[in-house]
């Protein structure tokens, strides 16, 4: 079953980037074919030099660098549009990332069978 | 299949970005303060080829009712037969 996960939200938010992240790595481990996609706010997850700590937040970054280590081998997708609406390119980011524009979305969902979201 | 879209956000919210993420043939659902795009966006979304429908409970509550052919006003049981018929859905709050 091949699944995809969007990210729509700032890491910042609660405990929802949190939460959606282990959902993410116990769908890895259960040796489910996921994609990641982040969308709109969900980019900020791969924004460098993030200290959630100061505000008691846990320190996401070292999952999403990893996620080759929980077989989540291929590179999060990321929305061009979303990127350049926060004034990021995809050289600003933790991760190495694939590009798709918006438009490309409608035919994008119909590779999965199941979407999840945070 | 098709994928389900449930809008919850109000039309004065960037509704642009979420109607260029739908695909023809798409399902929409409209609740919360989404019914609002009822009013002036529910031609755009028709336009784009999908089948669209609208919490009934939400849109009383707002004041609103909808005759038109082509949109579904549904209740929460109409609301659950939707998620059960769709494997891939979206929210955008």
């Amino acid at each position: 079953m091949r699944c995809l996960f969007v990210f729509r939200h700032s890491p910042w938010d609660g405990s929802r980037g949190a939460e959606s992240l282990d959902l993410l790595l116990t769908l890895a481990a259960f040796d489910q074919e996921v994609a990641v996609l982040l969308l709109d706010d969900g980019v900020w997850h791969l924004h460098p030099g993030q200290s959630p700590g100061v505000l008691g937040l846990r320190d996401l970054s070292a999952l999403w660098r990893n996620l080759p280590l929980y077989g989540i081998g291929a590179s999060p997708w990321v929305e061009d549009e979303s990127l350049r609406a926060r004034g990021l390119q995809d050289g600003d980011l933790s991760i190495p990332v694939r590009r798709i524009q918006r438009k490309r979305l409608v035919a994008f969902w119909n590779r999965f069978d199941v979407i999840l979201r945070d | 299949m098709a994928v389900l879209h449930l809008i919850f956000r109000s039309p004065e919210r960037d509704w642009d970005a979420v109607v260029e993420r739908i695909a023809p043939g798409d399902s929409v659902l409209l609740l919360a303060d989404g019914v609002l795009g009822i009013q002036r966006e529910a031609e755009r979304l028709l336009a784009k080829g999908v089948h669209l429908s609208v919490l009934e409970a939400d849109l009383r509550a707002r004041g609103f009712r909808s005759d038109h052919p082509l949109i579904r006003v549904i209740d929460f049981d109409g609301f659950v037969d939707l998620t059960v018929a769709h494997r891939r859905i979206l929210s955008w709050k």
